[in-house]
């Protein structure tokens, strides 16, 4: 670990130059605007400055594209608060808590939480890295089909068990997530499933643009019924605000903790920044004292998904040096651009390449600050976007929403997607079944479904490899435990009526 | 306006549809479990029937619990009308962009609606119009170079 | 050609290839071009899709703008449904592999081979037989004796299903009479890394995916599935560069020679002119020192083919492909 250190000290020495850090602000600055803006993401604003990357020298370029991606994380979260329109598929748990906050005129309080426990997630993340960077690599080799499929399913696990919700429109919205996932081209048979043979179907149907659909179009649906004009978010400039989440922060320390841990875990196994925003909100659901106020505004729900959401893309960054995984599309075309380089993406890069590595490890620890201060200062000019009056700001969501819903994929068949799922949207609210579980069974659904096909094929068809060593076996216990709890609970409990039934029985039709 | 058990019920009706659908598309699937594990249909088939068991409880539940919900106004007229007033414009916009391509039904859209529906001047809405086409056209084709569906008028003027 | 023994014949006549220096053509774009990549981001031919922008870019081949779009869902289906719904449009430059005529055999898919106008094959992608590091299989033998005694217990790894990789390992299978237990995985570089795991016991990956795992020692290639071993480079790891890998067939495997094409296609219907001028942009990318980088870089083999020793490719590669999968029961069509 010391040895690590000195690595890191001499990382800041090639990290922290003039030309260098202007290369990360500007990389900021282009990730938050791809970010805020739902139809381009960290994907977009790398395959766009690629092509000038490769003029520069590596640590240049790998310090430019990482600067952006932190960026666009950070960005993601704006609109998910101020719009409920999520502008990267990880800070869909974002809008859970934020968009609340914000409707009650504390968009600058959720904006402020958002970005400082980001920075906090992404520099816990980055301080594993900096100190178990050799241990990490080799314990994420270990993870197979059964292991991948357990973590799945660990995750699933956590956010479903310890949900509200009536049972029976929780399982509509789960197997409806679970069927749009399966569309289009199975891996594992390879043939096409669900599509009808109808042609835009082959590439199943895109989580993002139901997600722009549920939540964004659907969303601009309801504000409208409740009255002509936009009673959300208040859209004064609000300083004070800012301070007031600054100040209370720190009686958050337990959800920081818990959501940085839950992301750096689910960086390292293959969960990705998505799942681990999800488990991190389920989790502080269950655990938390404030745990009934989740879903109306409460700003733990803000700050437990985004520090995980970081940690776990910062955590994420040292499979991919070391290994060659990609976790994202994001480090995907990353990889595509360290072989243009001229670097192989491996173990060797840690000891051939210590100048690239640690000087990209050390510029992450100031990437992220310059992204806190960058994003934080950005909070006033979008909270002005909420002054406009909802007559102009409106429709002008309603296009941006649909721009986004077409640049998934460049088919003009996913504005009709975007416009029926934002009907589906407004109706399943209407009607209390929550949108949540078919999103998160959209995103991990097929990954964990080909992640247990794999294990099956591998163990010719029998269970006992979820069991088959301590690792697997571990996670697929805890994940049972996890998803048994209600029921277990509910027996224990049976005299009692607990919360959960309560809110069950209010709830008319369920 | 709307009362809760209605569209309960037709909601539940309609999930019940999508599950058969989803039966449907599994039919020329293996939906079996061989010796190699589940095959492809095994997840879909399962899923779809899951989905229409609990869609029809779902109806089961509201039915019995009729007495309530059907004095239970879920959407006003007011607020209804308001919904359709929105959202038909936006159904119109996605129509017109298949054919006129999306950057021509942005502007109408945004044109119309902050005219008639906002009641803003001319001005503003053409302001609003032309000002956030052209930004998205800058940002999108050619800073980012993402190509956006284009129509006729676009490749007339040698645009798209 | 190349994928299948059989149609390996042609290859020679076909490297040595190059298209008779015609005048000025006919046609010309009038548009941005879009570049269809039937791959995800990060993906083989989106790595070969952009190293071509940015030759074309670079020295101004093209007098119009060019953007490049990911179509990548179904293994490459989603791009070339696209392509064949521009018909008549020469502005759409679709940028695939040999999945363009083996995808519609085994999938239900909404083009027939031949549907789309070839335009040409640029290079070949090599396959190689890799084992885990500190495998106790040293040679193809090895391993061909270890599946021998446990039929079906050895697990392959590969690439998605019915694709590339799953035919190599039906080869092998064929060739050798053992069975493997085949894994399907989403992409290259993460079956490298269940290998390097040893979740699995060999893959076939290209060269240029498993490069990294085996400069760190993780993985190690056994032999190549080429008539000869590769030319000769500077050296990947400390002791040993590509051509000191032997060939499959000197290690006990009869399979002369697999390889992958990265070929470029056309819309149905496109003018004639069209054509040409992109074989012609084509030929001229392949002389740019941004190619000959690119495939040193990935170790594959340049070649050029003209449209219509693209057809003839098709043609063969698709009948050898319909006897080796007929039996399989994967035919759809």
């Amino acid at each position: 670990m010391l040895s690590n250190l000195d690595a890191l000290m001499h990382g800041f020495s090639v990290a922290l130059t003039l030309h260098h850090i202007v290369l990360m602000i500007a990389g900021v600055l282009l990730g938050i605007l791809v970010g805020v803006l739902p139809g381009l993401g960290a994907p977009n604003g790398v395959t766009l400055l690629l092509p000038l990357t490769f003029s520069m020298d590596p640590v240049s370029a790998i310090i430019l594209l990482t600067s952006l991606y932190w960026g666009a994380l950070f960005g993601g979260s704006t609109t998910s608060i101020l719009f409920n329109i999520p502008g990267e598929p990880s800070s869909v748990a974002t809008t859970f808590d934020g968009y609340p906050m914000a409707r009650q005129g504390r968009a600058s309080e959720a904006l402020t939480y958002a970005f400082i426990s980001a920075g906090i997630g992404a520099l816990v993340g980055i301080v594993v890295i900096t100190l178990l960077s050799s241990a990490v690599a080799s314990f994420a080799l270990r993870f197979g089909p059964p292991e991948y499929f357990a973590v799945y399913f660990l995750a699933f696990a956590s956010f479903i068990a310890f949900g509200g919700g009536a049972p029976l429109k929780t399982i509509v919205s789960l197997c409806l997530g679970f069927g749009f996932g399966m569309m289009g081209m199975d891996t594992v048979s390879g043939s096409m499933r669900l599509t009808f043979d109808i042609p835009e179907l082959i590439r199943g149907i895109s989580f993002l643009v139901v997600v722009i659909g549920l939540f964004g179009l659907g969303e601009l649906l309801l504000t409208i019924e409740e009255g002509p004009e936009f009673k959300g978010a208040s859209g004064r400039l609000d300083p004070r605000g800012m301070l007031r989440a600054l100040a209370s922060l720190p009686r958050y320390w337990v959800a920081v903790l818990r959501g940085s841990a839950v992301g750096v875990w689910m960086g390292i196994t293959p969960g990705g920044p998505t799942a681990a925003s999800f488990m991190s909100y389920g989790l502080a659901r269950r655990m938390s004292r404030n745990g009934a106020r989740f879903g109306r505004g409460e700003p733990e729900g803000v700050i437990a998904p985004e520090t995980a959401d970081h940690s776990a893309g910062t955590s994420a960054m040292l499979p991919m040096l070391s290994l060659g995984i990609p976790g994202s599309a994001t480090s995907a075309v990353m990889l595509g651009g360290l072989m243009i380089w001229g670097l192989n993406p491996g173990p060797m890069l840690f000891i051939e390449q210590r100048d690239f590595v640690w000087g990209m490890i050390a510029s992450m620890y100031l990437g992220n600050v310059i992204g806190v201060i960058l994003a934080l200062a950005t909070v006033p000019l979008f909270a002005a976007m909420l002054s406009v009056s909802f007559s102009i700001i409106g429709p002008v969501i309603v296009t941006v929403c649909l721009v986004g819903a077409y640049t998934v994929a460049g088919a003009p068949f996913d504005l009709w997607l975007a416009v029926v799922f934002g009907a589906a949207g407004y109706l399943m609210k209407k009607l209390d079944y929550p949108l949540a579980p078919l999103v998160l069974a959209m995103v991990i659904g097929d990954k964990a479904e080909d992640a247990f096909r794999q294990s099956m094929l591998m163990s010719n068809g029998s269970l006992g490899v979820l069991w088959s060593n301590p690792l697997v076996g571990a996670l697929s216990t805890l994940a049972a435990l996890f998803l048994l709890w209600p029921v277990a609970s509910a027996v224990l409990g049976w005299h009692r009526t607990s919360k959960a039934m309560r809110m069950a029985r209010a709830e008319p039709g369920s | 306006m709307l009362r809760r058990l209605h569209l309960e019920l037709g909601f539940a009706g309609l999930v019940f549809l999508v599950g058969l659908v989803g039966l449907r598309g599994t039919a020329e699937l293996d939906t079996g479990w061989a010796s190699d594990g589940p095959q492809a249909g095994f997840f879909p088939f399962r899923v779809s029937l899951i989905l229409m068991a609990a869609a029809a409880l779902v109806a089961i539940n509201a039915w019995r619990a009729r007495e309530t919900l059907s004095r239970t106004v879920v959407i006003e007229r007011e607020g209804g009308a308001r919904v359709l007033r929105f959202g038909l414009p936006i159904l119109a916009m996605v129509a017109v962009a298949q054919w006129l391509g999306l950057y021509l039904a942005m502007a109408l859209y945004l044109l119309f609606t902050i005219r008639f529906a906002g009641r803003r001047r001319w001005a503003t809405a053409l302001g609003v119009a032309v000002g956030v086409t052209v930004v998205t056209f800058v940002v999108f084709e050619k800073w980012f170079t993402v190509p956006l569906l284009k129509g006729p008028l676009e490749v007339m003027l040698g645009l798209g | 050609m190349t994928m299948f023994p059989k149609a390996a014949a042609l290859l020679g006549a076909a490297l040595s290839f190059t298209l008779p220096a015609a005048a000025q053509p006919a046609w010309q774009p009038t548009r941005p071009v879009e570049f269809v990549v039937t791959s995800g981001a990060g993906g083989g031919t989106d790595l070969f899709a952009r190293t071509v922008q940015a030759a074309i870019t670079r020295h101004n081949l093209v007098p119009t703008s060019i953007v490049v779009t990911n179509k990548g869902a179904g293994s490459g289906a989603e791009g070339f449904v696209y392509g064949r719904g521009a018909q008549g449009d020469p502005h759409k430059v679709i940028f695939g592999t040999n999945n363009e005529w083996l995808l519609p055999l085994v999938a239900r898919v909404a083009w027939k081979p031949l549907d789309l106008t070839p335009v040409t094959a640029m290079a070949f992608d090599e396959f190689m037989l890799w084992v885990k590091g500190d495998s106790p299989y040293r040679t193809g033998a090895d391993l061909i004796a270890a599946a021998k005694e446990r039929p079906g217990a050895i697990r392959m790894g590969g690439s998605q299903t019915r694709d590339t990789d799953q035919t190599l390992t039906l080869l092998i299978q064929r060739a050798t009479g053992v069975r493997f237990n085949y894994i399907p995985f989403r992409g290259g570089g993460e079956v490298g890394v269940q290998l390097a795991g040893g979740h699995i016991d060999a893959d076939v990956n290209n060269p240029s995916e498993s490069v990294g795992g085996w400069r760190g020692g993780q993985v190690r290639p056994v032999c190549v599935f080429r008539r000869e071993a590769l030319p000769a480079g500077p050296r990947v790891t400390e002791a040993q560069s590509w051509s000191d890998i032997p060939t499959c067939a000197s290690q006990g495997i009869p399979i002369e020679e697999f390889r992958m094409p990265r070929t470029i296609f056309l819309p149905p219907a496109v003018p004639p002119g069209a054509q040409a001028f992109w074989a012609e942009v084509m030929r001229k990318v392949s002389e740019t020192p941004e190619w000959a980088d690119y495939i040193q870089r990935t170790s594959q083999s340049p070649a050029l083919l003209s449209p219509d020793e693209m057809r003839a490719l098709m043609v063969t590669e698709e009948r050898s492909a319909r006897e080796l999968y007929g039996p399989e029961g994967w035919l759809v069509n």
